[in-house]
């Protein structure tokens, strides 16, 4: 029964991406962007590969973000407004049933988006280097996968708080920050005065370590693979940082007056 | 009436802003900065297009260390600074590769998302060898589209291409490019002359180009070297080391002491002045030692 109800919420939620042909118009973005790249011939030189790479890593990371964020902030905020929560509910889905459809339901999408992007980069690589899916780019695909895991969570817990294009802000704030400075927060909070300290001290602890997820530097300078224990430790964080999301989500969402 | 006396408003205005400009260059005595292509998105978007180039030669930069940006490691706690030679060139040779993954320090005390962040991103750093070096190419080549005065780029671009990957013509092309955009530049003028003289061998266009960065500087300097810059007395002094030597294969010793007494003016100091004056010594005394022969 419960089953069920997930996978028609999950049907749901990746019909909603086709239709609005989100997929499409991201594809053919990267298209008009590679395609120039990918004929130019800095000063006659044609074997470089790696910033093609890199350009088409950004977008697909970009084009996640973008993908997930629009996807988490828009699965509840609708329901309220249009009043369409009402007739969900009364199925009968208890209110945690719902929230973790819906959550599946976000992720499939999302997931389904980054596989399609991995797989047209994977075929981009193999078709220009030669090189047809090798184990880094494997792994790089499963760390993007916590990466959608743990943002499609702090986007639906987000979109319980703040209406759509605030948490949609919030995020991209929060995700960009960390991809950027993620790392450097403790060098950070060193040389900031004390009250603010805290605060950086705080944010390291316990903010989403989105930067964990991040490999394209060893994808694209061909570096070695993460140790398996350290990448394992990281997809175990993903885990554990998107329940503690759900769960506050689900008591959000139980306490909330419809 | 009202509308006359508006205009003649205008008008007066227009040639006191005209006054006022004029005057500003005439005091500061120098030209007044100017886009050397002239179109309104240079003049515009100079300092934009400056930044964007420096930017994409910091990318090259960390494209040729594997991705990582130099000085930029967090958990690693040996200095890797780059040597470098006495002219100022980057030296990679001096220090060995560390692509020793385990060779990672924390600096602090670990803390786990540290301890994980040390695992998943790199943190040192390795250098391209072989045709992988064409891995930069595409950055310097943007940072010259992006910013045609960027020099740097042009030098960056004449060596990967003549001294790693041996295409000289490629090199010499993107030089004479960047001269072409840069015509005042003293550096790219000597880069060029010393490129015709030891990768191509061509001793008379070597010898032409070293004349032109002389010429150059002269007119930069308006016939008083001593307003060169420091970065232009050197490239003045080590065109002049070139044309000393080219002097004493000739057995010109007057233009010799000319060249010395010139770069002593600009660069007294400088390795290639102190070289200038060997050269000098060397040919004075060999000079004086085939008259005491001949007598």
């Amino acid at each position: 029964m419960i089953f069920r109800q997930f996978s028609a919420l999950i049907r749901l939620s990746l019909l909603d991406l086709y239709r609005r042909k989100d997929l499409f118009v991201l594809l053919v973005l990267s298209l008009v962007l590679l395609a120039p790249l990918a004929m130019i011939q800095p000063f006659g030189v044609t074997g470089a590969s790696r910033y093609m790479n890199e350009v088409a890593m950004l977008l697909i990371w970009i084009f996640s973000i973008v993908i997930t964020l629009g996807v988490t902030s828009r699965l509840f905020p609708p329901e309220f407004e249009s009043r369409t929560i009402y007739p969900l509910l009364a199925k009968p889905i208890g209110r945690g049933t719902l929230l973790f459809g819906k959550y599946l339901g976000a992720l499939t999408t999302s997931l389904s988006a980054l596989l399609f992007f991995y797989l047209l980069y994977g075929m981009m690589t193999g078709l220009r280097q030669g090189e047809w899916f090798p184990p880094i780019f494997m792994q790089a695909f499963l760390l993007h996968v916590g990466f959608v895991v743990l943002l499609a969570a702090f986007g639906l817990f987000g979109s319980l708080l703040v209406t759509p294009s605030a948490n949609m802000t919030l995020c991209g704030i929060i995700v960009g920050g960390m991809l950027f400075y993620g790392q450097r927060l403790p060098a950070l909070a060193e040389v900031t005065p004390v009250p603010a300290k805290w605060f950086v001290w705080l944010s390291y602890a316990i903010g989403p370590h989105f930067e964990f997820f991040d490999m394209r530097q060893r994808l694209i300078h061909s570096w070695s693979m993460v140790r398996w224990d350290a990448c394992l430790l990281t997809l175990l964080y993903a885990c554990v940082y998107s329940a503690a999301c759900l769960l506050l989500a689900n008591a959000l969402l139980k306490r909330k007056k419809l | 009436m009202r509308v006359k006396r508006e205009s003649l408003c205008s008008v007066l205005a227009l040639m006191i802003a005209a006054l006022l400009v004029m005057s500003i260059v005439h005091v500061s005595g120098d030209d007044p900065a100017q886009s050397s292509s002239g179109d309104i998105l240079s003049i515009f978007f100079k300092d934009a297009r400056a930044v964007l180039g420096k930017s994409l030669i910091t990318r090259a930069d960390s494209y040729y260390h594997g991705g990582v940006t130099m000085g930029d490691s967090v958990y690693c706690t040996e200095d890797h600074d780059h040597a470098h030679d006495e002219e100022g060139e980057h030296n990679h040779d001096e220090h060995p590769d560390h692509a020793d993954e385990e060779a990672i320090h924390p600096k602090r005390v670990i803390d786990p998302w540290g301890w994980l962040n040390a695992r998943i991103h790199v943190q040192e750093h390795r250098h391209l060898h072989g045709e992988e070096i064409e891995e930069i190419i595409p950055w310097i080549w943007a940072a010259c589209r992006a910013s045609p005065h960027n020099i740097e780029a042009y030098g960056m671009g004449w060596y990967v291409l003549t001294k790693m990957r041996k295409q000289t013509d490629a090199g010499l092309a993107v030089l004479q490019e960047g001269i072409r955009n840069n015509p005042d530049d003293l550096d790219l003028a000597f880069t060029l002359g010393q490129s015709l003289y030891t990768d191509v061998k061509d001793q008379a266009a070597a010898e032409s180009a070293f004349r032109l960065v002389r010429e150059k500087a002269f007119r930069k300097s308006k016939q008083d070297l001593t307003r060169l810059s420091e970065d232009d007395g050197r490239s003045l002094a080590s065109a002049l080391m070139y044309l000393t030597r080219i002097a004493e294969a000739r057995g010109d010793i007057g233009a010799m002491r000319a060249y010395f007494e010139e770069a002593q003016v600009v660069a007294p100091n400088y390795a290639a002045t102190q070289g200038i004056a060997r050269m000098v010594e060397a040919a004075e005394r060999e000079a004086g030692e085939r008259e005491a022969g001949g007598a």
